[in-house]
């Protein structure tokens, strides 16, 4: 193998599935090029750890409802603006109405906008991990010091070990080994795992996103599971502690609760979602428009994102994959996010077997690319 | 587009606008048969005339390293000269709305008439139209620009690409995209020391021309859509792609750290002061000697021509993987985490 790296990987050995949980992992595994450089034994697939992608179509309904009532404006990272609910995204609300749905990088600018505007009501769309939940519930923390009464979040923040556990309880996959996530893990600790993993005796490395490092931390997983050993291992130091950070969980555990929740492809699992506690109950956007709860959706009926995002298939083996759902006419959140499986597959994967890609992308492969210039 | 009206994906600058400009104006209009270059070549008695026209809509109109008045004549100045050209005269128009601050007017014209002055150009006509408050956002500007050939045979363009051509840029990518938008998000101030790169190329592509002839194939100026999208342009639809050496892109390292934080990409995010080059493999030492002596000392060579995944652009990554590198199909929004 020619990379210009510090590790090798052996051409040689028994088929391995590794799975990489975190979606920014996906995007930097495929633009790093790392896929192309493993041996062809080496299965990496895409787990639920796109944010995005696991907000199932009811959220974005209730999300573009709020959009779409008066005097309220949504507020949200960028990522969940192209994402389909049952009829149209918030990209297309924004699109008739470019008050009503606005982009911010940090739930805090939510908070200063309402204060700074009284009479809206300011919804957040408090979506992400382990990374983003401190930073939603910091948000929170400071429109309860300011006494806002025009600020609440939409709930669907979520957690990541139970969700891997209830992944291989599903006993669909067969899993080698985790490529585990690097801010996530630099939230709960490396301990976090041990609990789940050690259950189902699978090793585990934590990795970084810089390509250098993180093709040396998926080749220590892959010699982990060559020699049969079952330990969780941490290839991103510079960041990840064994207790996590501590600081962070403490105002995690101040503003949230653990409840079950619904996540796209698994259905409900138990103890995974993050709720806010009775005391910030005021902050819930579900609270303040009880109306939300009437609206029940569901997926496309041949999205076949669920199982891309457990790792069942992989992105072309689901029929819409480059044909009807493309990332200009995205049918699942998969492929709109740009942390999405299906997006980065599309975009980035070079294999022998490429069909002309500009057929693919334009999602009719019967017409003949035809030169524009 | 979408149904039966204009999106913003139409002026992204990738696939979507290529179809807008085909099916609408292209289709109807004749004299558009060099296709996508970025200006079009007439005969004219007693020489070849070279010509491009092209609209300028920055918000905001002020901006770290210029305005949209300097934008304005450097683009067009920009599109001639990669197109083998001299630029020698402008005309300039401008939609403005009513309320627009005389001042930042005056900075604006000024803006202009120093920068044609430093290109060696005139703006020698034009025209000035006020829109009531709430019909045009600021000032718009339109300028159309006209030159000669620097040489003759101008570069032949994509046609004449060869297996083993050369790929050279002139410098650091994707500054003036990233500028702007993290300036219109607040976070750069006006006097930051990232700026725009907007600045005229002619001087340079011109030296280029002159040293190598057709050895030279083509030039583009990576705008709208980043060098990702001028990329596509080139080869799309055609029989050889670009292999990118991903260790040799330039790039400013705050400006690639600022993009890294946001979730960009500077691939995506458009140059206003820098071209692209293929040449001929045997000339590519000239080549880039010639660029690094005529203003831009970050010229490098990026990639080559090659012939295993046609229509494709295939990054070689840092640590020697493949990948393709995409155009810009939407705008770019920025990540959750």
């Amino acid at each position: 193998m020619t990379a210009s790296t510090d590790s090798v990987v052996p051409e040689a050995g028994r088929e391995l599935t590794l799975m990489e949980i975190c979606g920014t992992h996906t995007v930097s595994i495929f633009k790093s090029g790392i896929r192309s450089l493993l041996p062809p034994r080496i299965r990496l697939i895409s787990g639920p750890g796109c944010p995005v992608c696991v907000t199932p179509t009811t959220y974005m309904d209730q999300a573009i409802q709020l959009a779409e009532t008066t005097d309220v404006v949504v507020m949200s990272f960028g990522d969940m603006l192209r994402v389909p609910g049952s009829n149209q995204s918030l990209l297309d609300v924004r699109r008739n109405q470019p008050g009503a749905v606005r982009i911010i990088y940090s739930p805090l600018e939510a908070v200063d906008f309402a204060d700074l505007h009284p009479e809206v009501q300011v919804v957040f769309l408090g979506v992400g991990f382990e990374t983003t939940a401190p930073t939603v519930a910091a948000a929170v923390l400071t429109a309860r010091e300011k006494n806002l009464k025009n600020f609440s979040v939409l709930c669907a923040c979520k957690t990541i070990p139970e969700a891997m556990a209830a992944l291989l309880s599903t006993g669909d996959i067969t899993l080698d080994g985790f490529i585990l996530p690097g801010h996530v893990s630099a939230v709960i600790g490396v301990d976090a795992y041990r609990l789940v993993l050690e259950k189902f005796q699978i090793p585990a490395v934590v990795c970084s996103f810089e390509p250098r490092s993180l093709f040396t931390g998926i080749a220590q997983l892959i010699q982990l599971a060559d020699e049969g050993r079952t330990s969780i291992e941490n290839a991103y130091t510079a960041v990840v502690r064994n207790h996590g950070n501590p600081a962070a969980r403490s105002i995690l555990a101040e503003v949230f609760q653990p409840c079950d929740t619904a996540w796209r492809g698994l259905g409900i699992i138990p103890g995974t979602g993050l709720e806010l506690r009775s005391t910030y109950q005021d902050f819930d956007a579900l609270q303040r428009f009880p109306e939300l709860r009437a609206i029940s959706a569901s997926s496309p009926s041949a999205c076949r994102c669920g199982d891309v995002l457990t790792g069942r298939i992989s992105p072309p083996e689901c029929p819409l994959f480059g044909k009807a759902c493309t990332p200009a006419r995205p049918i699942g959140p998969c492929m709109v996010s740009s942390e999405g499986t299906c997006g980065a597959w599309l975009r980035y994967h070079v294999s022998p077997t490429d069909q002309h890609p500009a057929c693919i992308a334009s999602g009719n492969e019967d017409q003949p690319c035809q030169t524009i210039m | 587009m979408s149904n039966n009206h204009v999106t913003l994906e139409d002026g992204a600058g990738g696939r979507e606008s290529a179809l807008l400009v085909q099916t609408i104006f292209r289709s109807r209009f004749g004299g558009t048969e060099d296709g996508f270059a970025d200006a079009a070549r007439k005969p004219f008695p007693g020489g070849q005339l070279l010509m491009s026209t092209d609209g300028f809509v920055v918000q905001p109109a002020e901006f770290p390293g210029g305005n949209i008045g300097k934008l304005a004549v450097c683009g067009t100045v920009n599109d001639i000269a990669v197109s083998g050209g001299r630029p020698l005269y402008l005309a300039a128009g401008y939609i403005i709305e009513e309320g627009f601050p005389l001042q930042a007017l005056e900075r604006i014209a000024e803006a202009m008439a120093t920068t044609a002055h430093e290109c060696g150009v005139s703006i020698v006509t034009g025209d000035t139209k006020v829109v009531p408050r709430g019909q045009a956002d600021g000032v718009y500007i339109h300028t159309t620009g006209v030159g000669t050939p620097v040489c003759e045979p101008l570069p032949p363009g994509p046609v004449a690409l060869e297996n083993g051509d050369v790929l050279i840029a002139s410098g650091n990518l994707g500054e003036h995209g990233l500028a702007l938008l993290a300036f219109r998000e607040g976070l750069l101030d006006p006097d930051s020391n990232l700026q725009s790169d907007c600045a005229p190329v002619h001087r340079a592509t011109a030296q280029l021309q002159i040293t190598l002839g057709t050895d030279l194939r083509l030039m583009r100026d990576p705008t709208r859509g980043g060098l990702a999208t001028t990329l596509w342009e080139i080869v799309h639809g055609r029989d050889f792609n670009f292999l990118i050496e991903e260790a040799d892109l330039p790039y400013n390292q705050n400006f690639y750290s600022l993009a890294a934080m946001l979730g960009l990409d500077l691939l995506h995010l458009p140059s206003e002061g820098r071209f692209i080059a293929i040449v001929k493999n045997t000339r590519v030492d000239d080549a880039v000697q010639c660029l690094r002596q005529s203003g831009c000392p970050d010229a490098r060579v990026i990639g080559r021509i090659s012939k295993e995944r046609p229509g494709r652009t295939v990054l070689i990554t840092s640590i020697g993987g493949q990948r393709f590198l995409e155009p810009l199909a939407q705008e770019q929004l920025p990540r959750i985490c």
